[in-house]
This record gives C-alpha cells, structure tokens and sequence, in this order.
C-alpha cells in the first residue's frame, strides 16, 4: 500500500523535474561520484539551458567531463552496474531492508519480514519514521503529501501554471498553484476594504464547515469547489470530507482504503448512504367503493385516493415519519425540524444504516401528547400501566440508485408492527400498497446553517 | 471594577472591563503569562486590529459578557440555534468588508462566539447559490482554465440536481 500509493501520488507532482526530487538522489550526488558521473550523462543537454543561472557549476561539469574523457577505462565501469546496490549509504540501506520487510509482509511471509525489520532497525533505529517522512507511507491522507511537493518544487518551474500534465491529479496541480499565490481567490474587480481573499486557511475551512453545517449540505461545498482555483483546493480537503463520513457512518467508518475508495470524498458520494438534503416520498394510490345510489343501480362510484408516506432522516440516527393525505408541496415543509409535530401525525424514530439497508424503528403511542420520544418520564409512567397502547413499527429498506442518481430510491423490504409486548404482525409487501420511497429534495432544508459541521477526531 | 485599556494598531486605545476583555482567549492568555495586576492599567497592544473593528469587537463582547459556556449535548444545541440573537444579525449587517475584518479580529483575539456567528454569516451568504452566484456576491475572479472548469463540473455532478 505504501510504496505504490507513494509513486502515484508522487508521480502527479514530480513529472517535469524528475531528478531532483527524491532525496536518495541528491544525497549521493553530493557523496558520491560514480553515480554523479551517471546523473551527469543525463544531464548533459539541460545544461546548456541552465548556463545563465548555473554559469559556475557548468564550467565544473565541462572540466570534469574532460577530465573524464581522458581517463576513461575506471570510470565508464559503474555506469553500467546497477547503482543502488553499491553506494548504499546506512541510512538508504536500513530503508530498503525495511521495504523489502513490508513487501514481505505483504506476500504473507511474516517471519522472513520480521527479519527484514530487525535488521534494519539495527541500522537506523528510527528507519520507519524516516521512511515515513521521505516516501508517500501516508495511506489515508495522500493531499498532505502534496504539500511538500508544493514546497520542494517552489522554484523550480514557474511555466507549470498553465501547462497541464497529463494523468496528473487537479487537485495536486491547483494544491501547487495556489500554494505558490498564498491566497485561495483574487478580487475580480478592485475594491476597497477587505476581500474574502484575505482569509486565511484554517478561517476558510472553519467557514466550509458552516456551509456544510451539522444537516451535511455537502452539495453546497461542492458548489464552493467550482468558483475558483483556491477554493476548490480548499472544499476538496480530506478533513472536511472525513467528517462528513464520520457523521454518515459512524467514528468506526473506516478509512476510504480499508472500503475500497481512493479519498474520503470518494467513499462518501459512492458509499451507500441516505440523503439527508431533502424527504423520501412515496405516494400510494387505492380505489375505494363508494355507496351504490339508491335510485340509480347503474351509478357506481368508485374513489381514487392518494396518501403520502414522507420519511425525513437527520444525521446523528433520528428519523421523522408521517402518513398524510397532503401533498408534498404542503407537507415536506412541517419536516424541517427535529420536533416531530405530534398533532400533525408526524411520529418520531431512530434508523440505522447496514450497508445497503435501512432499518427504522419507530414508537407510537395513541395518547397524541406523548408522540414525541423525548417525554423520558411519559416513559416511564407507561411501562407500570400496560394498558396504555403502543405500538412499535420495524421496518427495513433498501437503497437503491435510480439512473445515475445514487441512493434515491428505497424500497421496502420488511414491515412489521408490535401492538403488545412480542406480537408481531408482518404487513405483506404488495408493490401497489407499499410502493418504493423516491427522495426529493427540499431545499429550505438546507437553506441556512444552523450548526457546523463538527471535526472528527480520530 | 478593573480595567484595562487595548490599543489599536492606529494607536487608539480603548479602556475596558477586564472580564470583558478576557473573552478574548489571546488577552486572558496575555494577561495570565504577564501576570498583570489587577491595580495597575495596562495597555495591550493590538497591532492587527484597527479601531473601527476594535471598537466593534468591544460592543460584541460587551453585549455577550453573561452569556452562559455554550451547552454540548444536542438538545441544546438545537434550541440554542434555533432562535439565533436577533441582537445579532442586528450587529452583523455590515459590509462585507467589515464582515472580513471582523472574522480576522475574532480568528486573532480567539474569540470563538464572535469567529461563530460571522462565519455563520459568511456561510449563508454561500449555501444554495451556485458558483457564479458566490463569485459575485464576493467579487471573485473565476480563475480556472476552461479544461479545469471542465473536469471540476465532471467531478460535481453526482450532486447537481436536473
């Protein structure tokens, strides 16, 4: 995992300047001349573009070369061998032991990479760390990485603004480019006074987590992303997205490597979750039959009647539910806060997400005022009198992509209802009764931020 | 009851209740690290804070000195934002600018109810506008290339609504 994350992610960065990025490199040109020598060749044609400003290190490089050329027979010789294997200062040495340690490990052949550590902690005691900070071992956060590329190749190329490499990450090339701005936008017209430019950082990002709030508006983030350079290097960062998956999934989510994505970002639009920006609907239809007339034998008449189920989830496992006539445009807005409206019918509950599947339990109790869950005393009152009715609905769904749209649907997979204590009634799931949810999204729900997005810690 | 007197960075100075003062997490750690005297004034200097903002920062903290430590668990939570100070949004209509210069005093002073509301503010200036929309109401230049402008609309669309 570590190595190969590390050239990827790298390899964005590094393209144009490829020698004099890894730090193995530099340090035994400085050591070490054979392979200086061999660097030298390669170097051969950029130096007469590097004259102006290398003017002292290229008269060296020629006289060298002459030099060379007239003693060739020693020399030539390491050029052809393999460099690494002989030049190996300790500290490279311990770290290629302790890589060939995790590639071991890797196969599965855990007492030879044991071996392989031993050995090279023998060498550097602190080999890991040392690793850790020259080469991409970072598995979860492959932006901060980047970084340090910024830093490294500050100088090094100032045309690379505009020329965009192929293969190599947006993310990476816009991380570089605005670190070397130091700013995440510019004013479009000059104006006085202070400019959100003017921001640092850590404010903009406290600011991201206002508009993503504590209801996950992370649409609203997206749309941040695309208005300037600066401020998509800034919504795509991993701390912003971590957090919303912690919030969706749980502090026991997992990394977005441990489930198969590329970025925190990535788990969370692929990963199924439920949508909260907005309510589930279904809409059932029946026919009633209406009183026969009773001149007219030939009259039937017939009802066509639509209720609404409207299902509204909250992060944090709260879940509103009502079964209403109304139509959306008049419900979805009674929805918005936590606070189920007892008197509406609106009854309150708590869901849980598995994967695919969304399990909601919700409690009702006829006496209308004791609706809400909250009332802990109600509770308690109610358990000496079991008289006083209840019912327990438990219901199961899954969550479905419609077209592109992932996560719109959910279909109903169990249904069932206890009026007493462990009796059980099972509602068979006919298509027509118990057509699938359909999410709409509401945007008042989403509207203004009430409460940030709280940071996760690991 | 003991003052002390904060300096702008335009050198004017501003004398107030220390209680007040030490809302400002930057002043109560100043404050403890001198181990100033309650007896004699002090002026703390704040280079990065001129007196217009200064002056208004003073009038948030004033207004706010007996607010009770902000309430955790989520019940609260969610009745303390529901009625959001009218005081304020009163305080916070403001230009932009000055909504700018304020978030950078709080960020400075740490002061974190004041850093709160107007990033709030700031926050709902952006949610449910679309990029264009963001980019005018905070004069800012689109700076992608058509290609970057491209791929990060590509790269959104699992959210964009039809």
């Amino acid at each position: 995992m570590a190595s190969s994350a590390g050239s990827a992610s790298g390899g964005g960065g590094v393209d144009n300047e490829c020698e004099g990025e890894e730090p193995e490199d530099s340090s035994s040109h400085s050591n070490d001349a054979d392979v200086s020598e061999g660097l030298e060749n390669l170097n051969l044609q950029d130096d007469a573009q590097n004259r102006e400003t290398e003017d002292e290190l290229a008269l060296f490089r020629q006289q060298w070369q002459r030099e060379l050329e007239a003693t060739p027979t020693p020399q030539k010789e390491p050029e052809v061998k393999p460099e690494p294997e002989e030049p190996l200062s300790d500290e490279d040495k311990a770290k290629q032991l302790f890589l060939r340690g995790v590639e071991m490990e890797r196969g599965g052949k855990l007492y030879e990479a044991i071996q392989h550590y031993k050995r090279a902690m023998q060498i550097l005691p602190d080999v890991e760390t040392r690793l850790y900070e020259s080469s991409d071992i970072r598995a979860d956060t492959p932006e901060e990485e980047e970084v340090e590329e910024v830093e490294r190749s500050y100088n090094e190329n100032e045309s690379d603004d505009e020329d965009a490499v192929e293969g190599e990450d947006l993310l990476a090339r816009l991380q570089r480019i605005t670190a070397r701005k130091g700013a995440l936008c510019e004013p479009a017209f000059p104006a006085k006074g202070a400019h959100i430019s003017w921001l640092p950082y850590e404010v903009v990002l406290l600011v991201l987590r206002w508009v993503v709030s504590a209801e996950l508006d992370a649409a609203s983030l997206e749309r941040v992303a695309c208005v300037s350079r600066g401020l998509y290097v800034a919504a795509r960062d991993a701390d912003l997205w971590r957090s919303l998956c912690v919030k969706t999934w749980g502090i026991d989510c997992g990394t977005p490597r441990a489930n198969g994505f590329p970025s925190w970002r990535q788990m969370y639009i692929e990963r199924p979750r439920l949508h909260l920006h907005g309510c589930y609907i279904s809409k059932t239809t029946y026919l009633r039959h209406g009183e026969n007339s009773f001149q007219d034998q030939f009259y039937r008449p017939w009802y066509l009647i639509d209720y609404y189920r409207y299902l509204r989830f909250f992060p944090d496992g709260m879940v509103l539910m009502w079964t209403t006539a109304e139509e959306p445009a008049a419900s979805v807005g009674h929805l918005k806060y936590r606070h189920a409206k007892g008197h509406l019918g609106i009854t309150a509950g708590h869901y849980r997400l598995m994967g695919d599947k969304v399990v909601v339990v919700i409690k009702k109790t006829t006496d209308k005022k004791a609706v809400t869950a909250t009332n802990t005393r109600f509770r308690a009152r109610r358990k000496e009198t079991p008289d006083n009715h209840e019912q327990t609905f438990h219901m199961e769904f899954q969550l479905r992509n419609v077209r592109s749209r992932r996560n719109f649907q959910l279909a109903w997979r169990r249904y069932s209802v206890c009026s007493r204590r462990d009796q059980w009634t099972q509602f068979e799931l006919t298509p027509n009764k118990f057509p699938p949810f359909a999410f709409s999204r509401v945007r008042a729900y989403t509207a203004e931020a009430l409460a940030p997005l709280p940071a996760a810690y690991y | 009851m003991p003052n002390i007197k904060l300096q702008s960075s335009d050198n004017e100075v501003f004398p107030v209740d220390i209680e007040i003062a030490k809302c400002s997490v930057t002043i109560k750690t100043m404050l403890e690290d001198l181990g100033v005297d309650d007896e004699e004034e002090e002026v703390v200097p704040l280079p990065n804070v001129n007196s217009a903002i200064l002056k208004k920062v003073i009038q948030w903290a004033t207004y706010h000195k007996d607010d009770p430590p902000l309430p955790e668990d989520d019940e609260n939570k969610e009745k303390r934002t529901d009625d959001i100070s009218s005081w304020d949004a009163d305080f916070l209509k403001v230009d932009q600018g000055t909504l700018f210069e304020l978030i950078l005093a709080a960020n400075y002073l740490d002061i974190k109810g004041l850093l709160d509301v107007t990033c709030k503010t700031v926050a709902n200036m952006i949610k449910g506008k679309s990029p264009e929309e963001i980019r005018k109401t905070f004069n800012i230049k689109n700076d992608f290339t058509a290609a970057e402008e491209d791929q990060v609309r590509k790269e959104n669309e699992w959210c964009e609504e039809k």
